[in-house]
């Protein structure tokens, strides 16, 4: 079985799976559960001084597509309501029960002060990791500074600072920042952070959105009262933005990537992985399906790794990034085209209809209900796959005739 | 099987809608007599349009609601759904639009250009009114003249009572309230009537049903216990949404038929409380008209079948029904036009079965006399018209329906209608290019 553990600036982990900071992760019973499921770290809900004054408006969940099948969940929660020395007793509780498994701090902090006086107690109280956030939507500005009203993380110059700030006051433990998907270049942000000296990046945080509007009350979703504010998308709609974001994040700079944004199994965490993240981080999928995915999410790794060749996950990081290149060096004029498996097709025309109206006008449907490819139109666009509701039953291949 | 609509409401409703493919040009659709655009609707619903679904679904359905819960799905839409071929059951496309139109029963709207034609229609059931509707869109007015109490014909006088309440038609009769149809009831026609609505109107729509039954030729049909399937149906449709007794059956019930009205009346009398029922068909299941839905749900009630079987002999005293004696049939090996040929199989004693009521439903007719009231010559079991205009070889007088196609479907007949209005409203226009009264 190939080796799970991995190496996170320095600090042992016993697989790449850390549970992200959310509501998941303020309450130590409920961490200690997680523990005992396998997961290798937490990341406790971000928190602050005991200055800063928060108070969460419920409700602050919407979505996408509820249920099962939800495409993206929105909230406008905070940071915790518990201050850092609540925090910090539930670190040291942790670390009592769960020495293997890695109790990450996420801090908040708006002066220079704030960040030295809390990266001081999460490290005194035993916490393995900082997680400094500068970029939570509903959150993350600095007092007094020209940065008011927008995220740290928006503006490199004020991330190079902040992340100088955490790093000054931190004794021995790795500090690394989360920063957000809501720039022009997350390059230039990922660079000031390598900048300003932190051990690793963690990318993404949620991005700022507004999920809906209630058509009967004509209030934004979620409506507290009528009302509803931005607030952060996270989930599976988020993942493409995520991985591109990782990927380059992983070509900008050297330090190692924690990667987070809608990834709900094995498949999505090993993608990651293979653009450049070393560890992924799990919020969304967790909310929704409970603690127990690690155990899907360790052995779907676990087997993808044996049958593939590989003996230790850490091999497998970055390999896909020299896959991602420009359109202009992709190999251009090779004629490929729609392959319809018939024995599986089940006639219900959906690829007829997005071709004739989104593609090539290349599939003919037969008074059979049979669809085919009309080989000289085809181009091979893939539109036709990605709407047949059978699996395997459109693929895109070489034209060989 | 019988249409769960206990549990099925909103959150149901959604779930099952989801699962849609919306394919293109639908199987369910395709297969649907009135053409009703499922994925359309089904769409509109789960985009929380339920006004709009609503709307397509009485667009082609006017009688939305009452096909919608009494419509035999599975060898319709449902059985035509895709999904099947992915090992999913069809999507519960009856259940869907019955809560749809139950849920949103819009109202049927007057047209808005009227002419002066006038078009009368006899009888009030699924033909009828879909003629009635569609000539009313294409701004016809239109009287109907039915001969009951009340509107539906056949469907709500003897559609068992479990699966088709009474306001599922009451959903689909309300909303054409205010539409400018002309309801008459507790009309009689006779030759002079017709005669005279040819004369009054621009046209007469026929939409009369099978109201006859075909009669048994054993004696003893007379005695006490014997009945005909209808009258049992009607009766005991009354009694469940009315008032008035339920038949009185007894515990040992004899069916004699394989249709839709047999099964009807088995499945009726097995909910009234009788112990033992058998169905006694002359064929075997394969021939057997009736749907697989309805056997299964006979079937799953304890209905009892004896195929290949007929009544022999009736036996009676002091004219009380005492027991029949049943003869067993065998297929000749050579079949003759398509169907498997029958003949008695002597080899097989008949024996006797005691029961306390035998009903039978040999399958309906036209009422006796109606051709000659129509004006139209005797010698053919249904009405005859011309296939794509509908009219008979009286001119001016049309028909649609069971009368015409024999028996079939609540939805088939109110389509045919449908297609009839749009004939006699072509017909008024040659009658009268500028949309007024001829003669």
């Amino acid at each position: 079985m190939a080796n799970l553990t991995i190496d996170f600036c320095g600090v042992p982990f016993i697989n790449p799976f850390i549970l992200a900071a959310a509501p998941s992760t303020d309450n130590r019973e409920m961490i200690a559960r997680g523990f005992d499921s396998g997961w290798a770290g937490a990341v406790l809900k971000t928190t602050t001084l005991e200055t800063e004054e928060v108070s969460i408006a419920y409700p602050i969940m919407s979505s996408i597509n509820p249920g099962p099948n939800m495409v993206g969940l929105h909230n406008i929660d905070l940071v915790s309501e518990r201050y850092i020395h609540e925090i910090a007793e539930d670190i040291i509780w942790l670390k009592q029960r769960f020495p293997q498994q890695r109790v990450i701090a996420s801090l908040m902090g708006h002066t220079r002060d704030d960040w030295h006086e809390l990266v001081l107690i999460a490290e005194q109280a035993g916490a393995d990791l900082i997680e400094a956030s500068i970029s939570c939507p509903q959150g993350a500005t600095l007092e007094g500074e020209e940065a008011q009203g927008f995220m740290v993380s928006q503006d490199p110059r004020l991330t190079e600072k902040v992340t100088r700030w955490a790093i000054e006051a931190v004794q021995k433990i790795p500090i690394y920042i989360k920063i957000s998907p809501g720039v022009t270049d997350i390059t230039s942000i990922a660079r000031a952070v390598e900048r300003g000296g932190a051990r690793a990046i963690c990318a993404i945080d949620s991005l700022e959105g507004v999920v809906g509007v209630d058509l009967e009350t004509l209030s934004p979703m979620p409506s507290v009262q009528g009302y509803s504010s931005r607030g952060g998308f996270t989930g599976k709609a988020i993942k493409p933005i995520a991985l591109r974001c990782v990927a380059d994040i992983a070509e900008s700079v050297t330090i190692p990537i924690s990667g987070v944004g809608g990834i709900y199994n094995w498949r999505d965490a090993l993608e990651f992985m293979l653009l450049g993240a070393t560890t992924v981080q799990v919020c969304t999928a967790v909310m929704q399906r409970g603690y127990g995915i690690i155990r899907d999410l360790t052995n779907g790794l676990s087997n993808w790794l044996d049958q593939t060749g590989y003996d230790q996950v850490q091999q497998i990081i970055g390999l896909s990034l020299p896959k991602l290149t420009d359109h202009d060096y992709l190999p251009h004029g090779i004629k490929v085209i729609s392959y319809i498996n018939h024995e599986l097709c089940i006639g219900c025309g959906l690829c007829y209809v997005a071709c004739a109206d989104g593609g090539h006008v290349a599939i003919l449907f037969g008074s059979d209900r049979k669809v085919e490819v009309d080989l000289q139109r085809c181009v091979g666009c893939g539109l036709c796959a990605q709407v047949c509701p059978v699996p395997d039953c459109i693929s895109i291949d070489l034209f060989t005739r | 099987m019988l249409r769960n609509t206990t549990n099925f409401g909103f959150s149901q409703a959604l779930v099952e809608a989801q699962r849609c493919l919306s394919c293109y040009q639908a199987p369910c659709t395709q297969a649907c007599p009135a053409k009703v655009d499922v994925p359309g609707f089904i769409r509109r619903f789960r985009e929380d349009n339920l006004r709009g679904a609503s709307e397509l679904i009485y667009e082609s359905c006017p009688l939305g609601c009452t096909c919608g819960t009494s419509c035999p799905t599975s060898v319709l839409c449902e059985g035509a759904c895709v999904l099947s071929q992915l090992g999913q059951t069809p999507i519960r496309i009856g259940s869907l639009q019955a809560f749809i139109t139950a849920s949103y029963p819009l109202e049927e709207q007057p047209s808005r250009q009227v002419s002066q034609s006038k078009v009368a229609i006899i009888g009030a059931g699924p033909a009828g009114i879909g003629c009635a509707v569609q000539l009313n869109r294409l701004g016809v007015q239109v009287e109907i003249f039915e001969r009951d109490a009340q509107p539906g014909g056949m469907v709500t006088r003897v559609i068992p009572a479990h699966r088709l309440p009474a306001e599922t038609m009451e959903t689909d009769l309300m909303r054409l309230q205010n539409c400018g149809i002309h309801f008459h009831y507790n009309q009689k026609i006779n030759t002079k009537k017709i005669t005279h609505l040819l004369n009054e109107y621009d046209a007469v729509f026929a939409g009369v049903g099978l109201a006859g039954q075909n009669q048994p030729d054993n004696a003893g049909l007379y005695a006490i216990g014997v009945y005909s399937a209808l009258d049992i149906l009607e009766q005991a449709r009354s009694a469940a949404l009315k008032d008035g007794a339920p038949p009185k059956l007894g515990n040992r019930v004899l069916v004699v038929g394989g249709g839709n009205v047999a099964l009807d009346a088995a499945i009726v009398a097995k909910r009234l409380g009788a112990e033992q029922v058998l169905v006694i068909y002359r064929r075997s299941k394969e021939e057997m008209p009736a749907w697989e839905s309805e056997y299964l749900e006979a079937y799953s009630l304890g209905v009892e079948f004896r195929w290949l079987s007929v009544i022999d002999e009736i036996v009676i005293h002091q004219d009380q029904l005492m027991a029949v004696k049943i003869g067993q049939m065998r297929f000749v090996s050579a079949s003759l036009g398509g169907r498997r040929w029958l003949e008695h199989d002597s080899e097989i004693p008949v024996y006797t079965l005691p029961c306390e009521a035998l009903i039978f439903a040999l399958g309906q007719t036209l009422e006796e006399g109606i051709q000659e009231v129509m004006g139209l010559q005797k010698n053919a079991p249904l009405l005859p018209v011309n296939e794509g205009s509908f009219q008979t070889p009286r001119p001016g007088l049309f028909a649609a329906g069971e009368a015409v196609s024999g028996g079939s479907t609540i939805v088939a007949c109110m389509s045919a209608g449908m297609a009839a209005a749009r004939e006699i409203a072509q017909f008024l226009q040659n009658q009268d290019p500028n949309g007024g009264r001829h003669g």
